[in-house]
């Protein structure tokens, strides 16, 4: 029984699954909305307008200091192959395995692995397996080892002087698995590539790199 | 002329289009002055003068599920069966409503009345001025004589006639298929709960809100002495624009400005502007009390009840919008001190908790998010979600970060912009951004959820509720607009099933009040009537949101304490105060008992 100047304040416990399964329906058994039940309209506005994303852009780059990426851990979703790589502008240009031998020194040897951050931009991470000229060093092995990290793990990649290569953080959250776009990696490359790609000296990029422009 | 029934209306053996006429006077239940009622499909007409009705213990037609009960603004007709003493109808079509859903988000050149619906439909109806002549001989009082009563009867019968000549031709827009009649026929159940809840009304400490109204300019004088001392903003009684620009510089609180260069001085912007800096919050309820609220407008009737009409489906969400000067509830909440239980009786305030949140969570079908709302405190959980805190974390060990969680999750749903959630965290746009980003990343279902609502909101043009109350789009629609609707129209749906389902129940609720219910109880029984709403108002929670459900909270003042509004507790203690040098106490004496009226069914 209440009485008089009291002023409480009641709060109810409801149990709630995060993943309401038939069983759990209990509202069926709330009889005044029996009814109700078949009135109900969608409100799966997904479903209904069935928007998907339009790929338009898969940049080629390292994943920033700050953000958490996963990698595809397929290998159809990876490549080893040249790419040559002008630092000025931070273009990367993919090159045809023809041209290797007449461009020895400018280009490397590079995994292109397929890349995702939490926001779900999707972009392929070069990883560099050695230098123009074969040789390898600490920072090719721990953005490797990154890289094989990522596949199950988010993870962000740190630069650290110190080391003299990439120091790996693993994000503590317990998070959600990322959701893979459903494009081949044929199409990624060629997204990623479509104005980026050297299939002949006669390319702008290579008369520069000769001198010739 | 005799029309054939369509097959749309073929579950009911009758069809009544009813009208009453009635004054209101303010605050106090309808007097009945008379009815009319059409069979419409049998031509069988009915008018009664009131004190006829009175003789009459039902209505001399079928209410039963037998028959449907055609009305404009429903609730009005209603009130009027409860005034009367019959039961209510069972199977409501509401013109008014149907005319609202199919124009809501359209741009109405003539508003929602009845005059309005008949043009809509190229339907000729008796002239504006010639519909107020005939309301002014009504609102009278009378006395009048048999001629009078005769155009009386007269001009209620014009408004079956409309209902007569309106039905078939709004059938074909509002019935596609049985589920849209039902639909109907539940927004028609709420008109029935609103009209017992207007009938209930609020309890109202009638002795001191007389003493405010009687008191009033002096204490407004008194209220800019007290609370302008913290700001030195009036001079001579009048805000000065330029003091407050020199305040603002002082405080070194960045203020916003209209394209003119002038501080934006409006309620809204000081509104946001107390969310972020909470001190200008009393200047803000200030300069609402002084420039909005007529305290005499109030509508309290001579049973110290507050009585208006709840205004059901007039916002664009489907929420009631009753008239902020007339109801207790008005953005004043300080004056929300003046609700008082009667003597023996008890009110309790029970809201459902982060009921939008909620709503998002389950119909987005995001797990992680309704896992999240069901751990009790998604604000605390959010920040472990994002990993923001340790695992182990509560609301007492990381109170800040969890603070700025809340503004993070408030903003979600409506989609706030990073540099109003700077402004409220008082934080960098930059840690604004990372936190909204913390909650795309933890809750992406929910985020496709709202941005598909966008997108179907444009590409179908309308966005539908659970049980079908519609917004349209029109090409200058606000995307914010559409994202948020999902979330508030289906709030609103929850409200009205459980106004409907607690009133049928016997429940005494007073009225809605966005995301809660006031209700009137004994003061022995409060506690139980208040379990069986919480019960009523869980299970509306899981019929429109697939079986999630919304946990509530309950707050119970007994008499002969008051209400009190949180935000509005330090105004109302200066009024108290300045009461006090007036020497015009607030009483705290109980009010009278009462009898409550619940109305029959």
């Amino acid at each position: 029984m209440s009485t008089p100047n009291e002023k409480k304040a009641l709060s109810r416990n409801s149990t709630n699954t995060a993943s309401p399964s038939p069983d759990s329906k209990n509202h069926n058994q709330d009889s005044n909305f029996q009814d109700l039940e078949s009135l109900r309209l969608s409100q799966d506005f997904r479903d209904d307008i069935d928007v998907s994303k339009v790929l338009v852009q898969v940049p080629v780059r390292r994943p920033s200091r700050q953000e958490f990426v996963r990698v595809y851990d397929d290998e159809k979703y990876r490549m080893d192959t040249s790419i040559l790589e002008l630092k000025a502008e931070r273009q990367h240009y993919l090159l045809a395995p023809s041209l290797r031998d007449a461009l020895t020194g400018d280009w490397c040897p590079v995994r292109l692995v397929t890349t995702i951050n939490r926001l779900g931009v999707l972009f392929l991470w070069p990883l560099k397996l050695t230098g123009p000229y074969g040789q390898s060093n600490p920072w090719y092995e721990t953005g490797i080892e990154a890289a094989n990290l990522a596949t199950s793990n988010w993870i962000k990649v740190v630069a650290d002087m110190n080391l003299g290569g990439y120091q790996s953080f693993a994000a503590k959250a317990d998070l959600p698995e990322p959701v893979w776009p459903e494009h081949t990696f044929q199409e990624l490359l060629e997204i990623a590539f479509r104005d980026h790609f050297i299939d002949t000296l006669d390319h702008p990029v290579v008369k520069q790199l000769l001198g010739e422009v | 002329m005799l029309q054939p029934k369509p097959p749309s209306l073929a579950p009911f053996r009758e069809v009544w289009a009813v009208d009453f006429e009635f004054i209101a006077n303010s605050g106090d239940p309808p007097e009945v002055v008379c009815m009319v009622a059409l069979e419409i499909f049998t031509g069988q007409l009915l008018r009664y003068w009131a004190d006829e009705l009175r003789n009459l213990s039902h209505p001399p037609f079928d209410i039963s599920t037998n028959a449907l009960y055609i009305a404009y603004s429903s609730s009005a007709e209603c009130s009027c069966h409860l005034s009367l003493g019959w039961q209510l109808p069972e199977n409501i079509f509401d013109c008014y409503v149907e005319y609202c859903r199919l124009t809501n988000g359209r741009r109405r050149f003539a508003g929602t009345g009845l005059l309005a619906a008949l043009a809509a439909y190229g339907l000729d109806s008796i002239q504006g001025d010639e519909k107020e002549a005939m309301r002014n001989l009504i609102l009278s009082g009378g006395p009048w004589d048999t001629r009078d009563k005769k155009n009386i009867l007269d001009y209620c019968e014009t408004d079956v006639r409309a209902l007569e000549k309106l039905l078939p031709l709004m059938l074909p827009d509002v019935l596609h298929d049985d589920g849209d009649l039902h639909r109907v026929l539940l927004r028609g159940r709420y008109m029935k709960a609103v009209a017992r809840m207007e009938c209930t009304g609020i309890p109202i400490d009638a002795l001191s809100c007389k003493r405010l109204q009687d008191n009033w300019q002096k204490i407004k004088a008194g209220l800019i002495a007290d609370v302008d001392l913290d700001y030195e903003v009036y001079d001579e009684n009048t805000f000065k624009a330029k003091l407050f620009a020199d305040y603002l510089s002082k405080e070194r609180i960045p203020w916003p400005r209209l394209e003119s260069g002038n501080l934006a001085l409006d309620g809204n912007t000081f509104r946001q502007m107390a969310k972020a800096y909470p001190q200008i919050a009393p200047l803000k309820e200030l300069r609402h009390t002084l420039g909005e609220l007529r305290l005499n407008k109030l509508a309290v009737g001579a049973d110290g009840r507050n009585r208006t009409a709840l205004m059901p489906f007039r916002s664009s969400t489907g929420r009631n919008q009753p008239s902020n000067t007339k109801f207790i509830f008005g953005p004043s909440t300080w004056l929300r001190g003046l609700i008082k239980p009667p003597q023996g009786r008890a009110i309790a305030y029970v809201d459902w908790s982060a009921q939008e949140i909620a709503i998002a969570a389950a119909l987005s079908e995001d797990h992680q998010y309704m896992e999240d709302y069901s751990s009790g405190d998604i604000y605390i959980a959010f920040a472990k979600t994002a990993g923001l805190v340790p695992k182990d974390a509560t609301k007492h060990s990381h109170k800040e970060i969890r603070d700025r969680c809340k503004q993070v999750v408030l903003g979600a749903n409506y989609g706030m912009g990073s540099l109003t959630l700077a402004s409220r965290l008082e934080s960098s746009e930059a840690h604004a951004r990372r936190l909204q980003a913390a909650h795309r990343e933890s809750y992406p279902r929910l985020y496709d959820w709202l941005e598909a609502a966008i997108d179907h909101g444009m590409v179908f043009g309308y966005l539908d509720t659970v049980f079908g109350w519609r917004l349209h789009v029109e090409n200058d629609a606000n995307p914010r607009t559409l994202r948020n609707f999902p979330c508030q129209g289906n709030g609103a749906e929850m409200m009205r099933l459980a106004c409907s389902l607690a009133t049928e129940a016997g429940l005494a609720i007073c009225c809605p009040v966005h995301d809660a219910l006031l209700l009137e109880g004994d003061i022995n029984t409060i506690r139980e009537e208040v379990t069986q709403l919480q019960e009523i108002m869980e299970s509306a929670s899981r019929a429109v949101l697939d079986g999630f459900t919304v946990r509530t909270d309950a707050e119970i003042v007994c008499a002969p304490d008051r209400y009190m509004d949180p935000r509005g507790q330090a105004m109302w203690h200066r009024i108290l105060n300045l009461m006090d040098e007036i020497g015009s106490n607030i009483t705290n004496n109980p009010n009278p008992p009462y009898t409550l009226r619940h109305g029959t069914d």
